[in-house]
């Protein structure tokens, strides 16, 4: 049913093509009338992942209203950090859209445009439409200064996945605090022949440290103090790493190849149907509940927000990708029409309304309390906002590579049994300081 | 022989020349790199000229630095012996003539092409401790393998990179020395047997040392490749459990691409190339007499 | 040995041994074969599996095979025939300028002495001591400067200075080989170097000189990090393709497989055309 508002608005999105683009709530932003950029090219440096792909097949949209052309070149997603580099260090143009994960950001500072003018021209109001959890990924100094660098566009929280059918058939609830999704591990291992919950304490790319921050923020402790001075083997510390441990350690409520398992084999192990809980990024939804990836139906799956000390609020490690402007780039300002037109509302709302996949991921705030997203998806990205009102994002200290290749070896070796957890922390800050002084 | 302009200045130009610029390039610049600071993240270009601190810090306060070279050491001497002991084995086990001996020698090249990114990932999902059919195998096979996670355990993990390794190389080393024991005249073969030596006495007293310089030539080549072996083991163990199987190639390129410290990890390559140098002059001195 | 008749073994004893040891023979042949095949087998079955078939034991052997994985690493966005078509151009380009070039230099090194030969053939080698990862970013810098970015000329030129150094040092060892009478009777009776090295030398050296192209065709068509970084659009290569399949979502070996696959065949039939020149390596030459 049209009201008067509403028959406007829909004649104005017309008009500025962008009819068919989602609800009227959502800061939908201008793209410069009269085609002044057509026939230009707009080189997009990407990785391939469903979301992306999904963009890609909307481009012909975007070059019947500009004119401009726009070729999404992949790289490997394991390699995309040294096409960068490379990038940074050469001050080439062969990007002109660029796309990084929140880590990089702190060394990647002068390879990317600062949109702040740009933004305010076509009025987009940053700080409104983005969780503040997922923007500082895209601003300059650390976080908290005041460019902007890019605009979120894949950003995660952690849920814990869990086997609704085998829940409800053991009278179990789902978990809310850690102990509990020990207990409920410790049910479903007894009742069944399937193993609790799988974690995943293997050593690629940082991910075993996933779950452990959450533990160890839960518990009071932090990675670096104020200071800068490494701050994770104090008591907190050593007892959130031990907690973290103890699951496969001293419960065994995990399956023993936890040990060296990275993020996709805990999610399969689920998806096979050989253990019952995983703590994960959302966007693992998709593998689990797939027929081409899993042995599950999607009436099996279930979830709720990622487990927390008890009495506190539910929190979430977040992770995000953004899109910004190569400072090198001769066609800036045919990439920010792209963008401008790529990060409306609208886009990231179908796409999670598409019935033909089972895509969650989304960043902007106009999505994550949509009423019809929230129906698709049992309210997953209501939990998510909540989530992440109180979440620690990444640290974005320029060190934190090594520091995070330092805690991720020093908790893989935990796990395979060598060691105690003080001594091992202790020698691990002992390194982090000489990391930290350079 | 004529003394006009000697040949060898035609012959030798256009490759020399080629090859000296591109290679005394990344010798060169690696080497002057190493002499100066560039930390990415902070600066777009080389900055300050610190001289030989870089490699004074890793020398003398780097950990990492050491355990990688350990790791290496332990790599390097695993590879390269049982390398040439398993491709001199099956050369000796397949240089017979006929149509099956033919069959299998062209299967040889095969591990050689194949990327070995791809046998690091298929290496790391064949020892999967949940549905690995190589751990399941070998878990079977051998008892004392039951329960055990291979890439959680340092020295299985050894053994896994170790073994991938050789099974990319091995073969193709297998028909290097093919080469080498088809140059040895039959005939020299044939006297030692009428004398009435056994096969054994035969191959160690004429066959092996005919084709002792095979064998160095697979050796070398060997140190070399296994000193530079990354992509193997980036796939299969991503340098772990904790580094216990980070080699220094693995080291040079994290701290390049990782820790974006460019002028650290220029010096780290060059103790690198100061190793792989000396085992080649070392060769090359019983090789190159005139 | 004179009275040795005492001490022969019974025809019995002899034949016995002889079955053992052609057996243990057999066993290790097959043991070899085994080793070789086996992984690549697995491989090929992965190539058929849906993903879900993939991650799990029980489906090892029983699983409804599909063709997918084939198409969808042909398709958008993975496009691996270009990456094929490339890498191909690239290794046999690589190869054609590299083996002439490699035998010339090596036949100056094999049979001219002239000053600090020893450290020039040393740096020659040497240059390959350093790991790419530290070179990478100055050839790209170069190659940007030239606005060869994103070509496989480029790719060649880097591949180039990669393989001619052990290319010049495998066929140096086979020439060595080659006696030095046959060319100096040559050209005492009259004829040129050239003719010499064309018509007596290359032939003597053959072998050798395959043994120096199939090593650099390889090393060329598995090269990644100078692929990685100096192409973009038109210069993808295979390794790239490949290591494209390392995605967020993990390793997707369903479709390494069958990339894997796709290189493999081809390099077999390639294998069988090239024996019968190593049968020919043989029967003749050997490396020093």
């Amino acid at each position: 049913m049209m009201n008067r508002r509403d028959l406007m608005q829909w004649s104005a999105a017309t008009a500025l093509g962008l009819h068919g683009l989602g609800s009227a709530h959502a800061q939908s932003a201008a793209l410069r009338p009269g085609k002044p950029f057509a026939g230009q090219t707009v080189n997009v440096l990407s990785v391939v992942a469903p979301q992306f792909s999904a963009h890609e097949a909307r481009l012909a949209e975007f070059e019947a209203l500009t004119g401009i052309v726009v070729k999404y070149q992949y790289v490997p997603f394991a390699n995309t950090r040294e096409k960068l580099t490379a990038e940074l260090v050469a001050k080439t143009d062969q990007y002109d859209v660029l796309s990084a994960m929140d880590i990089w950001g702190p060394s990647l500072y002068n390879l990317f445009e600062p949109l702040n003018d740009r933004l305010a021209e076509k009025k987009i109001d940053m700080a409104a439409r983005y969780p503040r959890a997922h923007l500082r990924a895209a601003r300059d100094g650390l976080g908290n200064g005041n460019n902007y660098l890019g605009f979120p566009i894949r950003g995660h929280v952690q849920l814990l996945f869990y086997r609704k059918d085998i829940f409800s058939r053991l009278g179990l609830n789902p978990p809310e605090t850690w102990d509990q999704m020990v207990e409920a591990a410790r049910t479903v291992q007894s009742k069944t022949d399937l193993a609790g919950v799988a974690m995943y304490y293997g050593k690629t790319g940082g991910q075993n440290l996933m779950i452990w921050m959450n533990y160890l923020w839960g518990m009071g402790g932090d990675l670096v103090d104020a200071q800068g001075n490494p701050a994770f083997n104090s008591p907190q510390g050593i007892a959130a790493t031990q907690a973290y441990l103890d699951v496969l350690l001293k419960h065994k409520v995990a399956p023993a190849a936890s040990a060296s398992f990275n993020e996709t084999d805990a999610v399969n192990s689920v998806a096979q149907g050989k253990t019952a809980m995983v703590p994960v990024w959302w966007w693992r939804y998709a593998s689990l509940t797939d027929a081409k990836t899993s042995t599950l139906k999607p009436e099996q799956v279930g979830f709720v927000p990622l487990p927390s000390m008890p009495g506190k609020d539910n929190s979430t490690y977040t992770n995000t990708w953004f899109y910004g402007i190569n400072r090198n780039s001769k066609r800036k300002d045919a990439a920010m029409e792209f963008l401008t037109w790529l990060t409306q509302p609208g886009i990231e709302r179908d796409l999670l309304l598409d019935r033909s996949k089972n895509e969650v991921v989304a960043v902007q705030n106009a999505n994550l309390v949509d009423a019809a997203v929230n129906q698709r998806f049992d309210g997953m990205h209501r939990a998510a906002a909540q989530s992440l009102k109180g979440a620690h994002g990444v640290p974005l200290f320029p060190q934190w590579p090594q520091f995070s290749d330092l805690l991720e070896a020093t908790i893989n070796e935990l796990a395979s049994g060598q060691g105690d957890v003080k001594s091992a922390l202790d020698g691990a800050a002992q390194r982090a300081r000489r990391i930290m002084r350079s | 022989m004529t003394k006009r302009v000697p040949a060898w200045v035609w012959l030798l130009s256009p490759a020399l020349l080629f090859v000296l610029a591109m290679a005394v390039f990344p010798l060169g610049y690696s080497f002057v790199l190493s002499l100066r600071e560039w930390k990415l993240a902070r600066m777009d270009e080389p900055g300050r000229w610190v001289g030989l601190e870089n490699y004074w810090l890793l020398l003398t306060d780097d950990p990492e630095f050491m355990d990688s070279v350990k790791v290496t050491a332990v790599f390097l001497g695993w590879d390269v012996v049982l390398t040439l002991l398993l491709a001199l084995g099956a050369a000796l086990l397949l240089k017979r003539q006929g149509r099956a001996y033919s069959l299998a020698r062209v299967l040889l090249i095969l591990p050689f092409v194949m990327s070995p990114a791809v046998i690091g990932i298929s290496f790391r999902f064949f020892l999967n401790a949940e549905y690995g059919i190589a751990q399941h195998l070998l878990s079977s096979l051998i008892p004392a393998l039951q329960g055990k996670i291979w890439l959680s355990d340092a020295k299985l993990a050894m053994a896994a990179v170790v073994a991938s390794d050789i099974w990319h190389w091995a073969p193709y080393m297998t028909l290097m020395i093919l080469g080498g024991l088809a140059s040895v005249p039959r005939e020299t073969e044939e006297a030692a047997r009428v004398d009435g030596a056994g096969p054994i006495r035969v191959f160690l007293d004429v066959t092996l040392p005919q084709i002792w310089p095979v064998l160095g030539v697979v050796a070398i080549l060997k140190s070399v490749f296994a000193l530079k072996a990354f992509d193997t083991i980036f796939t299969l163990s991503n340098g772990g459990p904790g580094t216990s199987t980070q080699t220094l190639a693995y080291f040079v390129y994290n701290t390049a691409f990782g820790y974006y410290d460019m002028g650290y990890a220029a010096a780290a390559a060059y103790v690198l190339t100061a190793v792989l140098l000396t085992i080649a002059m070392f060769y090359l001195r019983l090789v190159i007499r005139k | 040995m004179t009275a040795h008749r005492q001490h022969l073994p019974s025809a019995t004893t002899l034949l016995a041994q002889r079955w053992s040891f052609e057996f243990f023979h057999a066993a290790g042949v097959l043991l070899i074969v085994g080793v070789i095949v086996l992984p690549i087998f697995w491989i090929t079955l992965t190539a058929f599996k849906e993903p879900r078939d993939v991650y799990a034991l029980a489906s090892a052997l029983h699983f409804t095979p599909t063709l997918e994985n084939f198409t969808t690493v042909f398709a958008h966005p993975w496009n691996i025939g270009q990456k094929i078509v490339n890498s191909v151009l690239v290794a046999t380009g690589t190869v054609l300028v590299a083996i002439p070039m490699a035998t010339m230099a090596a036949y100056a090194f094999s049979r001219f002495q002239f000053a600090f030969k020893r450290t020039l053939f040393l740096l020659v080698i040497a240059s390959q001591f350093i790991p790419a990862a530290v070179v990478v970013l100055p050839f790209f810098l170069m190659f940007k400067a030239w606005g060869l970015l994103d070509t496989r000329i480029a790719l060649v030129m880097v591949n180039l200075s990669i393989v001619l150094p052990y290319a010049v040092w495998m066929i140096k060892g086979f020439l060595d080989a080659v006696p030095l009478e046959i060319e100096e009777s040559a050209m005492v009776d009259g004829a040129s170097r050239a003719r010499v090295i064309w018509e007596i030398v290359v032939p003597a050296a053959w072998p050798g000189i395959i043994t120096a192209a199939v090593f650099s065709f390889t090393l060329t068509w598995n090269e990644f990090l100078f692929a990685l970084i100096l192409g973009k659009q038109h210069a993808l290569t295979l390794p790239i393709g490949l290591i494209g399949f390392r995605t967020e979502r993990g390793d997707l070996w369903e479709l390494m497989a069958a990339g894997g696959l796709l290189i493999t065949l081809p390099m077999f039939v390639l294998s069988l055309m090239v024996q019968k020149h190593f049968v020919g390596s043989l029967t003749a030459g050997s490396v020093r």
